[in-house]
């Protein structure tokens, strides 16, 4: 087609675009304003709310600009006063469709006085709206000088649904755009809500009108994420993360190896994280999608329970202590067991939830101030480098032991999504798992390989795995591509800075340990043993010192995720009590064994020394990392180990995402119904 | 209208054989209405078993069939009796006292707006907007059979006709 062709105009001028581009995304991409409510992006238009109207010239009165595509005779004007008419009144019949208690002016005190009272006893808040200052309702009226009410208000017709511990459903100031029927089914393909009813009786609702614990909610949030006025609230943080109140930074989960992107809302007041969001523009996790422990398992941070001093056993007992002491205590102990026993007797195991400088300065300490190269992790190996927006383009895409929903539940939106978009899925998993549901093919087990061949097609053939799954027979075949997902968020930055899985970790053999997330059933032979974690727990009952470690949200630093990303990780509160960075208290042992680091803060340990030591990670800086959404490294790790999965003698590998869960609040059920 | 379902979710053997031929005789795929409409015609209503089921087999998820159950009067979530009355609305009808023959039909049978259906599960009323016989206002129809020109005692003499011949099938 020619190129002339493809403009629209739009008030008056002309802007080319795309065959099958609506009129809002040419609009949006040019900078001009079409308000919308019910648009989300990613999922079908709607047209359902009706505010982002335009006229265009010859055709009679309106067309949503949301669901029309753009034409190259169209004519469109966006904010004549027709439009702006018609707008207005579309906001004010949403205004007084419920509980909209903000912005109604203009009216009689003792009318408006009136309108609070009955929303006051409607919701028992006593305060104004939850969403106040970030409602688009609000915003649009604000806008349009929506300040009359001529007519009067509807009946609220369903009660607050308060059943959840975690999400809250006010149905009075619901506009029923259908936001978060869309999200929750064609983004997040949770597909557990939808409308209800019919006219003045419509309404959201689950699955046979039920409360979201007896539904088939798996707590994504991504409705909370998506619905533009008060309706859907975050119950953790309903009044308490207002927008005068709260901070905004952006950081990276620390849960799974997808590594989303989060904004963290920080209470100045408080000094607290009130609330967590998905950053919608952000990649690897698009459109604000996050999984019910990225969004909802974040208030751990602020546990009475945190370990805030170090601890020291004596006669017996843990008692705390102050950091000179326990760390005089521990360099003394090194040096030692080193002089009696060798360096080789001397071992670290440490968790791959850490930062890259955390694992960095750990495994520099061993390496050079101790001489031994016993420090390892006890993930299993991960094919990394996987491209979600490949899903969707694959011919077949295999899901191979991974239960993806529960424990990479943002790679497994990308999954389910792309198989509404037509890719045949087969998942190869003796459990009846919830992707199992999406399946063309569903094979329990792989004793017979030519059952998979026989139902494998086409030649962009994509493998997801669980990295303990056996997928030999796969790997033989041409045009398969292998990825997996790792469990921990920074597996691969342990693998691409050195530190070795240690399944043949001989615990017997050590007679000093420094654990920082192993976990030891039994230290039998270990003269010394030192933990450093975040709470007290069965753990560290048999330590001899335990360091308090500051968590994720209380320093800088970076992780890479499954995707071969390297994202930045942000202080957004201070630690409690005495706790502290990893990275902060090896350079502090450093010294008193008589090593002086000259790093004195994380950029300082990427920049100067991560990147002298690995050519791929040298060119990327703090500054780099800091604009936009990580760097990928297109060095195509292949972090694999040969041998054994199997976890050696004494070693403990416990799900440390459900423990850290645990000391959040109201966790417990959504646990409970997931697993 | 928040209408609670009791949680029925596993069917009796027969209601299985039921739902299996509603989907033998549909081979073409993912046609909702149509598993629906036979399920609402083989067992008056679409219980939540069935929702369930027909769940499993096509790619819509429940909550959506329940928003498309709940969307259409055709279908109802609730049990509905064995006779369907349904009482005009419509302008002639309205104009021909139907209000009142609603209340009097709705008092008689002990139901309401809410709960539409006898205890016996014998009559189920359903207002109508229009049956499309204004010469007849005011009318009904039970089981798609037409009354018309109806007073107050005409109505109940139909009625109780229908009650008579349930009874009787009964026994």
């Amino acid at each position: 087609m020619d190129v002339k062709e493809n403009r629209i105009t739009i008030n008056g001028h002309k802007y080319s675009f795309e065959p099958g581009e609506t009129i809002l995304e040419v609009a949006r991409r040019n900078d001009v304003f079409i308000p919308t409510l019910c648009y989300l992006k990613g999922s079908t238009p709607t047209g359902a709310c009706r505010i982002c109207i335009v006229e265009a010239k010859g055709v009679p009165g309106f067309i949503s600009s949301c669901s029309t595509p753009a034409g190259p005779q169209l004519e469109v004007f966006t904010e004549t006063k027709r439009v702006r008419n018609a707008r207005r009144t579309i906001l004010e019949l949403m205004l007084i469709s419920g509980n909209h208690n903000c912005s109604i002016r203009d009216v009689l005190p003792q009318e408006w006085s009136d309108f609070q009272q009955m929303v006051e006893n409607y919701d028992k808040a006593e305060d104004i709206c939850a969403a106040y200052g970030r409602c688009k309702l609000q915003a649009l009226a604000y806008r349009y000088l929506v300040t009359e009410r001529t007519l009067d208000s509807l009946e609220v017709k369903y009660p607050l649904d308060s059943e959840d511990p975690l999400i809250g459903r006010d149905y009075s100031r619901c506009i029923l755009c259908g936001r978060c029927v869309y999200a929750c089914n064609e983004i997040q393909v949770n597909r557990a809500i939808s409308h209800g009813y019919r006219g003045i009786q419509a309404k959201i609702v689950f699955r046979g009108d039920k409360t979201i614990p007896e539904s088939d909610c798996v707590y994504c949030g991504e409705c909370i994420q998506v619905c533009p006025v008060g309706s859907l609230f975050e119950k953790k943080s309903r009044f308490n993360a207002r927008m005068w109140d709260v901070e905004q930074v952006r950081t990276t989960c620390h849960y799974c190896g997808v590594g989303c992107q989060l904004e963290l809302h920080v209470n100045k007041k408080e000094g607290k994280v009130v609330k967590v969001r998905g950053i919608d523009e952000a990649e690897p996790n698009h459109d604000g999608r996050l999984c019910f422990r990225g969004r909802f398992a974040f208030d751990f941070i602020h546990s009475p329970d945190r370990l805030t001093r170090p601890l020291i056993r004596k006669e017996g007992k843990l008692e705390e202590s102050s950091w000179e002491e326990a760390l005089d205590l521990i360099a003394t102990k090194m040096k030692e067991i080193e002089k009696k026993h060798g360096p080789y007797h001397v071992g670290c195991a440490v968790s791959t939830k850490y930062t890259n400088e955390d694992l960095f300065q750990a495994k520099k300490f061993f390496h050079s101030v101790l001489a031994t190269d016993n420090i390892v992790h006890f993930e299993t190996s991960a094919y990394t480098g996987i491209r979600y927006e490949e899903l969707e383009k694959a011919s077949t895409l295999v899901v191979a032991g991974a239960d993806i929903t529960r424990e990479n539940p943002v790679a497994g939106s990308y999954v389910k999504q792309a198989v509404l978009r037509g890719v045949k899925l087969i998942v190869v998993d003796s459990r009846d798992t919830e992707i199992s549901r999406f399946a063309k093919v569903h094979l329990k087990n792989l004793d017979d390989p030519s059952a998979l061949a026989k139902v494998i097609d086409g030649d962009n053939i994509i493998v997801i795995r669980h990295s303990e799954y056996n997928i030999t027979p796969l790997k033989k075949m041409s045009n398969v591509k292998v990825y997996s997902l790792t469990r921990e968020n920074n597996t691969v930055g342990a693998y691409t800075l050195g530190i070795k899985p240690g399944m043949d970790f001989d615990l017997s053999n050590m007679r000093f340990i420094y654990s920082m997330g192993g976990h030891f059933k039994k230290r039998e032979g270990v003269d010394f043993l030192v933990i450093q974690d975040f709470f007290p727990n069965e753990y560290t009952e048999i330590a001899d010192v335990v360091l308090p470690a500051a968590v994720w949200v209380e320093y800088e630093g970076t992780y890479i995720s499954s995707d071969n990303r390297v994202n930045r990780v942000r202080k957004a509160v201070d630690p409690p009590g005495e706790a502290k960075p990893t990275w902060q208290i090896f350079k502090e042992l450093a010294e008193r064994m008589g090593c002086s680091w000259e790093s004195a803060d994380s950029r300082e340990i990427w920049e100067n020394e991560i990147g002298r030591e690995d050519p791929y990670l040298k060119k990327l800086n703090y500054r780099m990392l800091d604009e936009g959404d990580g760097i990928k490294v297109d060095k195509g790790y292949f972090v694999s180990f040969k041998g054994a999965n199997t976890l050696p003698e004494g070693v403990d590998r416990p799900d440390d995402h459900k423990i850290l869960c645990s000391h959040c609040k109201d966790m417990e059920n959504v646990f409970k119904k997931l697993f | 209208m928040q209408t609670q379902v009791e949680e029925n979710l596993t069917a009796s053997p027969e209601d299985l054989a039921l739902m299996e031929d509603v989907f033998r005789k549909n081979s073409r795929e993912n046609s909702l209405m149509i598993y629906l409409q036979q399920v609402q015609a083989q067992f008056g209503y679409v219980p939540p078993y069935a929702i369930k089921y027909i769940a499993e087999r096509t790619l819509f998820s429940e909550s959506r069939i329940y928003g498309v159950v709940t969307f259409y009067t055709q279908f109802s979530i609730k049990p509905v009796g064995k006779n369907i009355i349904k009482i005009c609305n419509g302008t002639a009808c309205h104009v021909g006292g139907s209000k009142v023959l609603g209340k009097k039909l709705r008092s008689h049978l002990k139901v309401d707006d809410e709960n539409p259906t006898t205890e016996d599960r014998v009559f189920t009323v359903q207002p109508v907007a229009c049956l499309g016989c204004c010469a007849l206002a005011p009318a009904m129809m039970v089981n798609g059979r037409v009354y018309g020109k109806l007073t107050v005692d005409s109505m109940i003499d139909v009625v109780e006709s229908y009650r008579k011949a349930a009874e009787l099938e009964v026994v």
